[in-house]
C-alpha cells in the first residue's frame, strides 16, 4: 500500500496515478461514507469519483495532513448535497431521514425573527460541544452523524449492545440540544 | 375542512422546516475537528472484545462434540475403559459450559423488550443474569473524600438523563415517561430547574444534607440541579435536588425531594417478593406478579428498615453486557422521618451504594 505522503507527491507532480492510488487506498472508505448517506450504488460511485476530482483540483496547492479525513469530508459533503437535491421535492425514506429526524430533536426552539447562526459558528459550537462529551460517547455520536452508520453497525463496531448505543445517542442528542439552547443558537 | 387542510399544510411545512434545520446541523458535522474523527476511527478499529466468545458460541458445541467423539474413540481403542467416563464427562462438561454461555447470550436476546427497557433506562434496575458477588464489591475502593464544590454543567439534558424512557425497537423512536425532576417540570409550569454548583447544593435547606459525601471510585460529578419556583422563592416551594455522577457509560442519579408518604410505595422489608430483583427473570412484565408491578418498579424503604441487605437485593449485575460495564445497577428510594425521600438510580456495587447512603446524617 502506497503511503499518503507518496500519493500526495503524485498529486503535486500532477501525475494521474495519484487518482488510481487514491482509489486503491481510500475507495472503499469513501464509498462507505457515500453509501450510508445515499443508499444508492450509482450515486455513491459518482460521489466517490467526484471526490477524486475535487482532490485533484485542491492538491496542490493544498497538502492535507490527514488525507483520509480530507477525502472523507469531501465525499460526505458531496453526498449530502446530492441527497438534498434528490429529496428537494419529497421527503422519501431511509437512514438519512432517520438521522434528520433524530437531529430534529437537537434543534432548540427559536424565535423566527432571530437570525440563524452562521454555518461556521455552528461548526465551532458543535466542536466545542463534542469536546465536552466523554470519548466513547463522542465516538458513537460521530459514527452516527458523521459517518451516518446504522445503530447495529455501531454496536458491532464497538462490541456493544444495540440498546446501549441507542441510549448513548439519545443522551448525546439531549445534551446537544441543551448546549445549543444555552448558547442561544438559532438554526 | 379548510382549517384541517391548513393544519396539514402547516404540519408539512413545519416538517420541512425542521428537516432543513436538522440538515444544517448534519452539515455542520463536516466541520468536526480532525482529531475527533481520527480518534473515532482509531477506536473503531479496536478488535471486538467478544470475538472469541462469538466464535466459541458459533462453533463451540460442534468442536466439543468432535473432541468428545475423538476422546471416546481413542480411549476405547486403547482399552482404557475406565477412563472413558471421565474423558467424555469432561468434554461434555466443557461443551455444556460453552453452550451454557451461548444460551446465556441467546436468552438475553430472547427478551428484547425487557432488555431494551433496561438498556434505555440504563440507570434503572435490571434482572438477574449473574448473581451479585460480594468479591466484586469489595474490590472497589470508595473515595472517602468530601466531594469538591466545583462548578458544574448546566445542561438540562443531564437532568433529563434521569428520566426513564423506552426505546422502540429498530425505529429509533423513543417514548419518554417522565420521572424525577423532569416530570415536575412538566406538570408544574410554575416550577423550573436550575443548574447549581455542588457547594450551593449543600446549602439548600432541608435537602442539602442528604447529599452523599462519598462516591464510588472513578465517578465524576456531571450536574446538579435544583427544582424551584419560577419566581425563585426556594424557601416556600417544594423542591428537588438532582445530582448526577458519571464514569464512562456508568452513571448515578441521586434525587432528594420532600414527598407525601401516602403517595409512596413503601415496602415491608420482610416481603422480599415486592422488591427483590433476584427473584424475577426478564422480562418483568411476565414474571413480576401484577399486584407488585408498581412497588417493584420504585420501592421506597423507610430509613429505619434500610439496610445493606435491602440494597443488595436491588443492585443487580447483568452478564454479557458487551461493550457495556458489568457494574451492578439498580434503583430504589429511602424515606426519612422528616418526609425527605432520596431516590437512587444508577450503577455501583451494593457496598458502594450503601456507603453513599451511610455518608450523610
Amino acid at each position: 500500500m502506497v503511503k499518503d505522503e507518496e500519493i500526495l507527491d503524485l498529486y503535486w507532480a500532477r501525475d494521474e496515478r495519484a487518482i488510481s492510488e487514491t482509489q486503491n487506498a481510500y475507495g472503499n472508505y469513501c464509498y462507505s461514507i457515500a453509501w450510508h448517506i445515499l443508499y444508492d450504488k450509482e450515486d455513491a460511485d459518482e460521489c466517490v469519483n467526484d471526490t477524486w476530482l475535487k482532490a485533484w483540483n485542491a492538491i496542490p496547492p493544498g497538502r492535507p495532513n490527514r488525507f483520509a479525513l480530507f477525502l472523507g469530508t469531501i465525499t460526505r459533503n458531496l453526498s449530502l448535497d446530492r441527497w438534498k437535491g434528490r429529496h428537494a421535492v419529497k421527503r422519501g425514506s431511509g437512514e438519512m431521514l432517520l438521522a434528520l429526524d433524530e437531529l430534529g430533536e437537537c434543534i432548540p426552539a427559536g424565535n423566527s425573527t432571530e437570525e440563524a447562526v452562521e454555518a461556521a459558528e455552528l461548526q465551532r459550537l458543535l466542536n466545542k460541544f463534542l469536546h465536552t462529551l466523554p470519548e466513547k460517547e463522542c465516538n458513537i455520536f460521530l459514527r452516527r452523524y458523521w459517518y451516518m452508520e446504522e445503530y447495529n453497525e455501531i454496536a458491532a463496531r464497538y462490541g456493544m449492545k444495540l440498546n446501549t448505543v441507542k441510549t448513548s445517542l439519545f443522551r448525546s442528542r439531549g445534551k446537544l440540544r441543551e448546549y445549543l439552547e444555552r448558547e442561544g443558537v438559532v438554526i | 375542512m379548510k382549517k384541517c387542510v391548513d393544519a396539514q399544510v402547516d404540519k408539512k411545512q413545519g416538517e420541512y422546516a425542521t428537516d432543513e434545520r436538522a440538515f444544517r446541523l448534519l452539515e455542520a458535522f463536516s466541520g468536526v475537528d480532525e482529531e475527533l474523527i481520527e480518534r473515532c476511527e482509531e477506536q473503531g478499529k479496536v478488535i471486538k472484545p467478544h470475538a472469541f466468545w462469538k466464535s466459541a458460541a458459533r462453533y463451540g458445541s460442534a468442536c466439543a462434540a468432535v473432541f468428545c467423539l475423538l476422546a471416546v474413540g481413542a480411549l476405547t481403542w486403547g482399552g482404557y475403559h475406565v477412563g472413558v467416563e471421565h474423558a467424555t464427562g469432561g468434554a461434555m462438561e466443557s461443551a455444556r459450559e460453552e453452550v451454557g454461555y451461548d444460551l446465556g447470550v441467546e436468552t438475553t436476546g430472547a427478551a428484547p423488550e425487557a432488555e431494551m427497557y433496561m438498556e434505555a433506562a440504563d440507570a434503572t434496575a435490571g434482572n438477574a443474569e449473574e448473581k451479585y458477588t460480594s468479591e466484586s464489591a469489595s474490590s472497589v475502593v470508595l473515595e472517602n473524600q468530601k466531594l469538591d464544590g466545583v462548578a458544574v454543567g448546566t445542561t438540562e439534558s443531564d437532568v433529563k438523563n434521569g428520566a426513564e424512557y423506552n426505546v422502540v425497537p429498530d425505529s429509533g423512536e423513543r417514548e419518554e415517561t417522565a420521572s424525577g425532576a423532569e416530570s415536575d417540570c412538566a406538570v408544574s409550569p410554575e416550577m423550573k430547574s436550575r443548574g447549581i454548583t455542588l457547594e450551593e447544593a449543600y446549602k439548600v435547606e432541608g435537602l442539602g444534607e442528604y447529599i452523599p459525601t462519598v462516591k464510588p471510585a472513578g465517578y465524576e460529578l456531571e450536574s446538579v440541579y435544583v427544582l424551584e419556583s419560577a419566581g425563585g422563592d426556594t424557601k416556600e416551594s417544594p423542591q428537588r435536588l438532582t445530582l448526577c455522577w458519571s464514569r464512562g457509560m456508568d452513571s448515578i442519579f441521586w434525587s432528594i425531594s420532600r414527598e407525601d408518604a401516602a403517595d409512596l410505595n413503601i415496602v415491608d422489608v420482610d416481603k422480599t417478593e415486592t422488591y427483590d430483583e433476584y427473584l424475577y427473570e426478564i422480562p418483568h412484565a411476565e414474571t413480576v406478579p401484577e399486584e407488585y408491578w408498581e412497588i417493584f418498579s420504585n420501592p421506597v424503604c423507610k430509613s429505619e428498615d434500610f439496610s445493606l441487605k435491602f440494597v443488595e437485593k436491588r443492585m443487580i449485575s447483568r452478564g454479557g453486557d458487551a461493550g457495556d460495564t458489568d457494574t451492578p445497577r439498580g434503583s430504589f428510594s429511602v424515606l426519612y422521618p422528616d418526609g425527605i425521600v432520596v431516590n437512587f438510580k444508577g450503577r455501583g456495587t451494593a457496598e458502594e451504594v450503601w456507603e453513599m447512603f451511610s455518608s450523610f446524617k
